[in-house]
């Protein structure tokens, strides 16, 4: 559904973001969602889990941030 | 531990092709659509009622119709003889702008008054996506209750206006005209509301007229 379609679009900007020699291993991913979005962070996590991405994704988890009444699809930052 | 900033909207590609085909349309003063529902709101019946009319007027126009899987739309419409180019989605429950893109590539845009985009039935995700359209319009229907507006409240701050269509049917359903068009309002103060039925025709006329007079804007709009 459309949860997916948003991951791939995160997950291509990652790759990008991610090549980068001083980034080994992304531990957390933080994205933040607005609640008219009418996202499920729970779908928008596994559907990460699964998506192809760059093999310092691998074990990275998705942390989705709801912001009230907002309508923002951000990524702010990777940890790593 | 170490933190990178990346601060970028995950719907940037699509948004980039979305402004691509705005500036495009813009430039060749076209008025695009993107007309929104539930599935079985009455965006193929409207289309059928109103294509011939905005021929009658001298409109140039294309329709592109989104479905999954099926071309059922697009073949009622051809029948009718309307302009109508299919977009398949797939899995997808919305059409993005990359597939907009690819569908008027088919079309010849020079000398188009209009473009509309029937969308996928689905009052959520369609309203995520830009599709470089100048206008979203949300139809709903008498027939799936007055309490839409409130419950997908980003369809209806987008758009411009509402249709609420099935008009004909108001004396065998439950639907309070007066609560959804309070809704509306609360929702989106500024939203224009047109009732109107496929089936008696009512409405069609303030319909097409609010179609005309964007239309003309679009032409009088500085490229
Ligand atoms: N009674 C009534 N039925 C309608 C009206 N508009 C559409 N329908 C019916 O609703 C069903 C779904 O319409 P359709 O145009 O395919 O909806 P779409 O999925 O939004 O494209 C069809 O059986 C139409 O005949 C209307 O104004 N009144
Ligand atoms: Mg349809």
């Amino acid at each position: 559904m459309h949860e997916m379609k948003l991951i791939e679009s995160m997950v291509s900007i990652l790759n990008k973001e991610v090549d980068d020699v001083s980034i080994h291993e992304v531990k957390e991913v933080h994205l933040e969602v607005g609640e008219l979005r009418y996202i499920v962070p729970e779908i928008m996590e596994n559907c990460f889990k699964h998506v192809p991405k760059s093999i310092k994704l691998k074990n990275a988890k998705l942390k989705v941030m709801v912001v009230p009444g907002g309508k923002e699809f951000t990524i702010k930052g990777i940890e790593y | 531990m170490a933190f990178k900033v990346i601060k970028e909207n995950i719907l940037k590609d699509n948004d980039k092709t979305a402004s691509k085909i705005r500036s495009s349309l813009k430039e060749k003063k076209v008025f695009m659509m993107n007309m929104i529902s539930s599935p079985g709101a009455g965006k193929t019946s409207l289309l059928e009622k109103a294509g011939p009319l905005l021929k009658k007027e001298g409109i140039s126009f294309t329709i592109l119709t989104g479905d999954c899987f099926t071309s059922r739309d697009a073949e009622r419409m051809d029948a009718l003889s309307l302009p109508v180019v299919q977009i398949n989605t797939g899995n997808a429950c919305h059409i993005d702008a990359g597939l907009v893109r690819a569908a008027l590539s088919n079309v010849e845009i020079d000398g188009l008054d209009l473009v509309i985009v029937e969308n996928v039935g689905n009052l959520v995700c369609p309203a995520e996506f830009d599709i470089g359209e100048d206008e979203k319009v949300a139809l709903l229907s008498t027939a799936e209750g007055h309490d839409k507006p409130e419950k997908y409240p980003l369809l209806i701050q987008e758009s411009e206006v509402a249709l609420i269509n099935k008009t004909d049917l108001l004396e065998h359903v439950d639907f309070d005209m007066r609560y959804a068009e309070k809704s509306l309002c609360t929702v989106n103060p500024g939203i224009k509301i047109i009732r109107m039925s496929c089936k008696t025709g009512e409405g069609i006329d303030n319909f097409i007229e609010w179609v005309k007079d964007k239309i003309k804007t679009k032409k009088e709009q500085k490229v």
